[in-house]
Parts: structure tokens; sequence; C-alpha cells
């Protein structure tokens, strides 16, 4: 019903024996020729020599380096592009793709910088598969250390998961390992290791899944746009400097000036004031990202901005741009300035059309536009880190060559007392003074079921009603500060009341708790909102075929992410991964609503794997499908899930160096017959 | 007293150690040991040193440089506090002042460490302790020095705002009981240039005229320092000081023809890694 246009000379090869892989050329640097070369398997010939890199990149300018690096659907800019070659849709059954993992070595002017490259591009190559086939993919680690591929978004049985440690043990040097699993879905997703810090090193690629069903819309073009970061420093070495000086890399902190300028504005008292609220929590409000552009090259299909990757279209045409948020560490605020798009697919699931001129994308997030340039110009695709650090950039353009301006970057955002939580209105709001239990109490008093309902943290929560689920779940759910709640639940599909925190502070692990978190849902976030253009929200994001039978969920299980910035410590419940005593057990097949809290002061985008969560954004069965939810500071989120594949998942923030530092739980289903598998990642 | 007045060197030399290693820690590589999978990525060991102070003072003859380490070993909720400090004289050799400090610290809340551990420190003598001591004044003094062990207990944190708090309690090896108490704030006037001031307060509940200590509050001082952060783990700083001794601290050193007040000017780098 349409055809799928990519732009360049990225033409899937099926050679005799099945195999699929990726050309690449480029003609507009002329340095890759030397890889067009016969495919065998899939795989390149010959690896490209480390002379061969050095010579490129002096040979081919400044900014060759990370274009050295791009794949093809991200060069190869031309206009014979226009007439771009379709990618067909895979008809084959037991399609069979090859990736290697490998360190590429590269450099930008003066700067040296070795990648984890996937088939030798960042991102790696575009994964292309039909709803309904099934995938095999091998994956070879030529790494000196252990690698994965986690299918980010996609129902996958749970061994194909790819975590090492709670999965499989991992891809160990020299080895092959073959992914192989139904495609049970359809949209745009992305893969990427789950392994180290090599997510931040270029390990991660798109992976788009074309429908059996005809798509609800139409469009003439399409591209990916996939948002990354890249820093020459390695990721090691980032990770100890935050430990060491948790704003090493914030150089947008408030100074003496600012204090002024606040004394000028709103007077002495209110500035001392203000000064003297974020100080007593040692908070500062500048605190956005964690790693900014003092670090980070933000890249557009592994571009920098200087390279400014191009998109053709013809005016008049509808062009369908996947959004892939694939950083490390950076959130993305999106918007074509002249262009305004329309949300077709978030998380990769079809939703109710919604118009805007901006979006804020969380890490891991996945969001497909339609957009229709309908002039003969050029159009600036301005992806701002979320702190204005920096931007990632790119165009859409009728022809080659082409740029728009680059709009300025907006001031940097600041926190507000809203982010820490401060009660609002909270009068007419009974049962919240409720004194919250403790829950170190409540631990060792582990079978207890009154304990899992912990009332300082629910308005519904009844004390004394009894749970339905066994107490040996209940031991495990509470040792970890994880609360479970099975009656009275509020009706599915709609938004959390404001709740007061309960006593439960967390411990030291968390630096402060949020005094009553809410819904902040329809609330853009820090930074956005006041620029007079509308900005897309989650509160207006609809699944687009309302669910027919929408059920209530049997239990509640609350999380807290906690923080202590000082120290970067990251966790749940204030409970690093490492010190989290079981899984969160969860039974195949029932219905949960899936609460998270956030009481530190930073935005953290959740993931949950092997099951599509269903965002309670008062939409009831229309709301929408996500595999990933940003959670504001303050913000109390709910999602529902029914989890059927059995095994660990994992369940985690997606700023890598949260995940790598304890913000991270496992959810282990049980079998259909209620019996827990064993862990194979665990033991291995 | 007469127990430690001819402490051997070695004690001088553990405390030379101390400061050394303080100073290079000890390198508990934390690539070495990172799995390769993100689990346990949360326990890795590190070694923070920071070199706050290594300066020159512009105008002060008596102790023209001046050093001061801190470091820690360990994760998130237990570490090792190492803390050395320092000063020497470039005109009389052996007339400098040095202590060590190691110290368990463990996180009790999320702002502050408990710590408890050890000091070892030596000074010189002073002739206001010797003159009572009956110990022959003059050219002989430089050699005679007070090398002190001591129990310290304290916390390391970040009181609310924004302040760098350390104090301290010490019992030394003869029962004399200190305190002291450091704190210090940064003022950031532009994303580099940070103007550091702090305050440093020492207290004895037992005189110690040796050293020309007197009980009650023994002295304040007062600084800041201003440093501009060429790299976040690189910065040199001017600074200005104000030291004042209070009681029979100050009367001592009254005594001694010292004043009551002094100020310096000093210049350095800080450093860490």
């Amino acid at each position: 019903m349409h055809a799928y246009f990519m732009r360049g000379k990225a033409t899937p090869q099926r050679p005799a024996d099945g195999a699929l892989a990726l050309r690449f050329s480029n003609p507009m640097l002329g340095i890759m020729d030397d890889l067009e070369r016969p495919v065998v398997d899939g795989l390149l010939t010959q690896p490209v020599t480390r002379r061969r890199f050095v010579h490129s990149v002096g040979a081919a300018g400044a900014l060759a380096g990370l274009q050295r690096l791009a794949p093809a659907y991200s060069l190869a800019v031309d206009d014979r592009s226009l007439e771009a070659v379709a990618l067909e849709g895979v008809k084959s059954i037991d399609k069979r793709v090859d990736l290697i993992i490998d360190r590429t070595p590269f450099a930008i002017a003066t700067r040296r910088g070795v990648a984890t490259t996937i088939n030798g591009s960042v991102p790696g190559p575009l994964l292309r598969f039909r709803e309904g086939e099934r995938a095999a993919i091998h994956v070879t680690n030529r790494l000196r250390e252990d690698t994965s591929i986690h299918w980010h978004g996609l129902l996958v049985p749970n061994a194909m998961d790819g975590v090492p440690g709670v999965n499989f043990p991992g891809i160990h040097p020299g080895q092959t390992f073959v992914y192989e699993f139904p495609l049970r879905q359809y949209g745009t997703y992305w893969y990427h290791s789950h392994s180290g810090f090599q997510e931040q090193l270029g390990h991660y690629g798109p992976l788009i899944i074309d429908p059996i069903e005809p798509e609800p819309f139409q469009y003439d073009r399409e591209y990916v746009v996939m948002l990354s970061d890249w820093s020459f420093e390695d990721p090691g070495k980032i990770l100890d400097n935050l430990k060491k000086q948790s704003a090493y890399y914030n150089f947008q902190r408030r100074t003496v000036g600012d204090f002024f300028k606040d004394v000028d504005r709103v007077g002495l008292r209110a500035t001392i004031a203000d000064r003297w609220e974020w100080g007593k929590m040692r908070m500062t409000p500048t605190d956005i990202s964690d790693v900014t552009g003092s670090t980070y090259t933000y890249l557009l299909n592994g571009l920098p901005p200087a390279s400014n990757w191009t998109g053709l279209f013809r005016p008049g045409e509808r062009v369908r741009l996947r959004f892939i948020n694939a950083g490390a560490g950076s959130y993305f605020d999106v918007r074509i300035p002249g262009l305004e798009m329309t949300l077709v697919q978030a998380s990769g699931q079809h939703v109710q059309p919604v118009v805007f001129d901006e979006f804020r994308i969380e890490i891991a997030q996945t969001f497909d536009v339609i957009v229709q340039p309908t002039e003969d110009r050029a159009y600036t695709i301005f992806a701002e880190s979320m702190d204005r650090s920096g931007y990632a950039r790119g165009s859409l353009a009728p022809r080659a060559g082409m740029s728009a301006e680059i709009p300025r970057r907006r001031p940097r955002p600041t926190l507000t007392m809203m982010d820490m939580g401060m009660a609002m209105g909270m009068g007419g709001h009974e049962g919240m003074s409720m004194p919250g239990m403790d829950m170190s109490a409540s631990a060792t008093k582990p079978a207890a079921p009154v304990a899992s309902d912990h009332a300082g943290h629910d308005m519904s929560g009844m004390p004394g009603m009894a749970s339905s689920g066994g107490a040996g779940v209940f031991e495990g759910t509470l040792r970890d500060g994880t609360i479970i709640r099975a009656s009275n639940l509020r009706a599915p599909g709609t938004i959390p009341e404001p709740v007061m925190h309960g006593g439960n502070t967390h411990g030291s692990a968390s630096a402060a708790t949020a005094m009553e978190t809410r819904s902040r849902l329809s609330e853009p976030g820090a930074g956005l909102g006041e620029d007079g253009w509308r900005v897309l929200l989650w509160s207006d994001v609809k699944r687009l075929t309302p669910a027919a039978t929408f059920e209530p969920p049997a239990r509640e299980i609350e999380l807290h992410l906690t923080g202590n910035m000082e120290r970067y410590m990251w966790s749940i419940n204030g409970i690093k991964f490492s010190d989290a005593p079981d899984p969160i057990r969860l039974t195949h097949g029932e219905r949960i609503r899936l609460t998270i809290v956030n009481d530190t002061m930073m935005a953290h985008p959740m993931h949950l794997h092997g099951v599509f969560m269903e965002l309670e954004n008062g939409h009831g069965p229309e709301c929408p499908y996500v595999h990933t939810i940003n959670v504001k500071p303050a913000e109390r989120v709910s999602l529902l899930a029914t989890p059927v594949d059995p095994g660990p998942w994992a369940f985690h923030c997606h700023v890598m160096f949260h995940m790598d530092m304890g913000m991270f739980r496992i959810f282990h289903v049980s079998e259909p017959d209620g019996s827990m598998t064993t862990s194979e990642g665990a033991a291995a | 007293m007469s127990a430690h007045r001819n402490q051997p060197r070695s004690v001088d030399a553990c405390a030379v150690a101390l400061a050394l290693l303080c100073l290079f820690g000890w390198r508990a590589d934390a690539q070495a040991v990172l799995p390769s999978h993100g689990m346990d990525q949360d326990r890795v060991i590190r070694t923070f040193v920071l070199a706050e102070q290594l300066e020159v003072h512009a105008n002060a003859a008596e102790r023209p440089f001046d050093f001061e380490v801190v470091s820690w070993i360990g994760g998130d909720y237990r570490r090792v506090f190492l803390r050395a400090q320092g000063e020497q004289s470039t005109l009389r050799f052996g007339g400098g002042e040095l202590q060590g400090d190691v110290l368990f610290g463990r996180l009790l809340s999320p702002f502050w460490s408990a710590v408890v551990g050890a000091r070892v420190d030596t000074r010189p003598r002073t002739a206001v302790g010797s003159a009572s001591f009956d110990v022959p004044t003059g050219a002989e003094r430089s050699g005679r020095r007070l090398t002190r062990g001591s129990l310290a207990v304290g916390v390391i944190g970040l009181s609310p705002g924004w302040f760098e708090t350390e104090p301290t309690l010490l019992v030394s090896d003869q029962g004399d009981v200190s305190f002291e108490f450091e704190s210090s704030i940064d003022l950031l006037f532009t994303q580099r240039l940070i103007v550091q001031p702090w305050v440093e307060l020492n207290a004895a509940v037992q005189a110690v005229p040796e050293i020309g200590v007197g009980s009650g509050l023994n002295d304040i001082e007062i600084g800041a320092r201003m440093r501009y952060e060429i790299r976040r783990k690189f910065a040199p700083y001017v600074g200005v000081s104000l030291l004042r001794r209070t009681g029979a601290t100050a009367a001592m050193a009254h005594n001694l023809g010292e004043p009551r007040s002094v100020g310096a000017i000093t210049a350095g780098l800080r450093i860490w890694r």
C-alpha cells in the first residue's frame, strides 16, 4: 500500500544462502567505497585497518571522523536519493541477519576515539523485519569483553531478551550467539548493548517491524532519526568523575551573579529563602543532566551537528520520521521550525493522531511523527539536549547541500519547588496525613499481609486489607521496600491522585523524598511549554483502538525511585540493585498496576522488559502502550501490564549510569502453572 | 611526658608515609574490577585523592609551604578516609608540622559519614613549653619535637547550605582532649572561577604547653581561596587567611614574641584524581 523509501543506497542484499546484509557506500565523502565489496554471510569480507581509517579521516577533513562510522542510512545524500531504492518488506521465513560487534578506531581532527561498532558503523545497521516472521540474528563478539544485544521494546522469549546476568550469560569474546524469536508486533524500535558501558560507545541501532495490517496513516517517504550522544572520554572515566564530583559536567550552575539578578527580580528576602530551600536539601535546581554537552557531542543518525544529516523530500510529500532516542544520558527536545508534527506511533504502537510543534523524547523512547513540508526550502530538525548544553541537528531539504537556520538554544531550565514535591493544595485529601508505615519495621515481619498495605502511601488503601498474593511473594517484595496493594484499587486507566509520602525516607541512599507526589503527565516538563507553541503531552496520547476488555488490576506494585546525587548513588526504594534481596514476583497472566514514584530531583526514563505497559493517563481503555516512560521529579506514574512470558525481566532507568549504579530491579514472571523458572543468566 | 620526649624518627616516617599514601592513593583500579555486565558496577571500590592545598605563603617567614590532602577509598557506604596536612619552613629544617589521619567511615545519613580512627602528629616544641619543662632553648629547640598519637572520632559531610564540614574530637595518647572544626563552601563567580571561604577552629580541654596549646578555644582561622578550574581537576588559586589565637594559647604565643593574629597571602594548586 505504500513503498518504503529509504534515502541512499542502503539496499538489502539477499545472497543465495539467505543472508541479509546492508551494503555501505558513501558518495558524499568518497571514502567508504572500499567497503562496498562482496558480501559473504552478511559480513564484510575484510576488516578496515587502522591505517585506512587515519588515511580516510585525513583526506575527508575535520568532521569526517564520526561520519566515517555513520551507517548507510545516514549517509549517501545526493539528489539521486529522491529516487531512493525501496526497502522491500522481507517475505521469507527464517530471515538471517549477521551482526559483528567490534571496536573501531576513528578520529575527529586531532581527537582519536574507539567506538564499539555493529558491522562497522555507529549507529548499527537498520534491521527491518515484517510482523509475523521469525528473526534469526547471529551476533558475533569481536571485542575483548562480553557483549549482548537487547531488543528494546520487543516481546521476545525470555532467553532472547539479552540482559547478561538476567536472561543469559552474555556473549563472550569470539562467540557467536544466535537470537531467534518470532516477531509478534509492528513498529519502530531499537537495539542496544546491555553490557558494561558499550551503549555509550556506539553499540545501538534502529529496528523496524513492518505491520501485517495496513497502517492507519499515509506517507510518501520515511526516515529513521536516531538521536544519541558520543564522548571521547571513556564512559568508565565519566562515571568515576561523577562519583567523585556529581556536578563535574554541569557548567550551568547558579552563580553569585545569578543571586544578585534574582535579588533585583524578586527581592533579597525571597532570594535568600530560595537559596536556603535548595541549600537545606543540598540540591541544585540546575541539575538537569548528569553528563552534558561539555563532554557529549550529540548525534543525529551518527552525525555531529556540523555534518547536517539531510533527509530529502519533494515539497508537499508526507514524510514519516521515526525518532529514536538512543542517548546514554540525554533527553532531547525536538522541533522542526516551520513544520507541525503529527504523532502516529509512540513506543512503536499506533496512537490517535496528536498535532504539536515540539516534543521531549525520553531516553530509549521511540516516536513516529509525520510532517508535510510544502515549501521548496530546507527545514532544520533541532534536537536540544534537555539541559540546553548542546544539540543534535539535521535537515529536511528538497535538495542535498541545503540547510536552514539553526535556532538559538534556549536558556537552561531550572527545577522548581514542584519538582521537590512540595505539597500543593492538600486540604481536601483525606487520609494523606496518615502516618506512613516504616518499611524497615515491616521488613522485620515480612509475612504479615497487613504490611503490604502501605497506608501512608495510598489514599485508597485501607489499613488491614489483606492482599490476595502468597506470603512468599510478599516477603520478597517487602524486603526490597516495594509496596504491594491488592484491594480497593482505583479504576483502571485513571490518573493517580496526589499522595503524601509515607514515613519511609529510604535510608542514606536517598537524599530526599518528595513530600507529595502526583501525576504530571499533563505538564510538558522543565524548560518546555513557555515558548508559545504546542508541546506533546503524555496526557494527550491515546491508543488508536480502545481495548475491547480493559481489566482492572488485581495488584498494585509501587516502587520509589531514589538517589543521592552527592555520592552519585541511584536506587529503587533506597536499595541499590546489588543490595536488592529478591526479584519482584509476578504471576503469569496477572493484571498488575505498576506505580512508579520519583523521589529524586531528576527525570528517569523507566523501561520494563518483556511486556508492554499501558500508561494510565486518564483515558481508560484508550491508554497508550509504552515500553519506556519518563517519570518527572516528584511524579507518580501508574501503568497497567499483563505479563505472560515467564522468566526474569529487567526493569530499570534508561539513563545508563543510573542503571549501572543500581536503579534496576528484576520482575520474575511465573510459568503458567505458577512455578518459577530459575534464572539461567544468574547461574552463569 | 618523658615517655615520648625522644620519639624515634619512625613515627615521623609513618606520618610521611601516610601523607604519601594520601597523595597517590592505593590504586584500586576501577576498570580492572568492572564486570562485563552492568550488574555489580554499583559496588566498585574507588579512590579519591584531593590535594586541597599545595601552597606557598607570600609573606610568612615561619611556614612558607603548606599542604592539605584528603582522600577516600571505598564504596558508597563504607570508606577509609585519609587526611594529611603539614607545614614546612624553608628557613629552618625540622621546624615543620605534620599530621596524618586514618579514619574508617560509614555513611550514616545521606550527607554524613561517621568516622573513627587515629591521628599521628608531630610538631616542634615551643620555647614556652621547653621552658616549663627545663629543656634548653635556642638552637636545640628545633631538633626537639613532640609526636603524639590520638584517637579521632568525628563526622565528615555536607551540612545544610552546602557547607563541607568536618568536626573531629581527638584524644591523645597522653589523654589530652581536643576538638577541631573545619568548614568551607564553594561560591561560584563563574562556572570556573570559584571562591571558597573557609573557617577552622581548634579547642582543647587540657593545656599542652609544650606545643603552645592552652585550654579552651585555641584559635580561629578564616580565609578564602579563589581558584580557577582550568580543568575540574586542576585549579590554581590565590588565597588569604587570618589566624587569631585566643585565650591562654594567645598568651603563650605572646610570651614567645609571636603575634596574636597572623595574616597570610597564599598561592597554590588544587588538584584531584
